[in-house]
């Protein structure tokens, strides 16, 4: 068991209304799995979207990518990105 | 947020405003520069309020961004472009936090050798800071507020340089 840190940016920290919270993992899950177990935690379907991107430690991720929780320490999710 | 004007390459993420003459100085300071080419994107009148009478509008923009990622996605890109072109520095400012209408909200410079060579590199850094680094607008008008959807056309337009 291992703990990471997910953090929430824009229209989905607004969404849950939480900027970040700390999950127990016990073992590698994939980034569609989270967002899955997330918005069923949250009741909001719109978190497991396509739609909803997301980054492990820094890093754009996929849905297939992996968290393993005894080396990721943060997953984020946010919205496509509209810089510029 | 450091203001670190040093080295061919400057990245900067800032709520404060930033000043177009110095960061062109930095750019053109370089012995072999031929030429800068700089781009300063504006905050668009997205709510049609600032009509030269209405200055004092309902309107509010604010960007977020995600410290850390949001400066190593545009180290990233400008790495990439430093690989396609030969360039002399490259400079990258983007505001964050709450800005109005008209304000400066992003400057890319670059300058190089030749002309043109500046002109695609400012182009593809520009085009990748759209899609590929952590920023999300937010427009509010008269308190009801709207983040900003990705468009389509900015993913599309990155085909231009695959």
């Amino acid at each position: 068991m291992a703990t990471i840190k997910i953090v929430y940016f824009a229209s989905i920290k607004e969404m849950l209304n939480k900027e970040s919270e700390v999950l127990d993992l016990d073992c590698p899950i994939t980034i569609g799995e989270l967002k899955n177990l997330l918005s069923q935690k949250y009741a909001q379907p719109e978190l497991a979207s396509t739609k909803t991107k997301a980054a492990i430690d820094q890093e754009f991720a996929r849905d297939g990518d992996v968290v393993d929780p005894s080396s990721s320490k943060e997953v984020a999710f946010f919205p496509p990105v509209t810089g510029g | 947020m450091s203001n670190n004007l040093t080295g061919k390459t400057s990245i900067i993420v800032q709520s404060e405003d930033f000043s177009v003459p110095d960061l062109y100085s930095h750019l053109a300071s370089s012995g072999d520069t031929g030429g800068v080419v700089m781009f300063v994107g504006l905050v668009r009148d997205f709510a049609h309020v600032n009509t030269s009478s209405n200055g004092d509008s309902n309107a509010v923009f604010e960007l977020e961004h995600y410290p850390g990622m949001t400066e190593r996605n545009i180290e990233s890109i400008v790495e990439d472009a430093f690989q396609r072109w030969p360039l002399q520095a490259v400079s990258v400012v983007h505001r964050v936090g709450k800005l109005s209408i008209n304000d400066q909200i992003v400057f890319v410079g670059v300058s190089s050798a030749h002309r043109a060579e500046a002109f695609s590199a400012c182009d593809f850094i520009m085009d990748y800071l759209k899609s590929r680094a952590a920023f999300w607008k937010k427009e509010t008008v008269d308190n009801k507020g709207k983040w900003v959807e990705a468009k389509d056309q900015d993913e599309l337009s990155l085909n231009r340089w695959k």
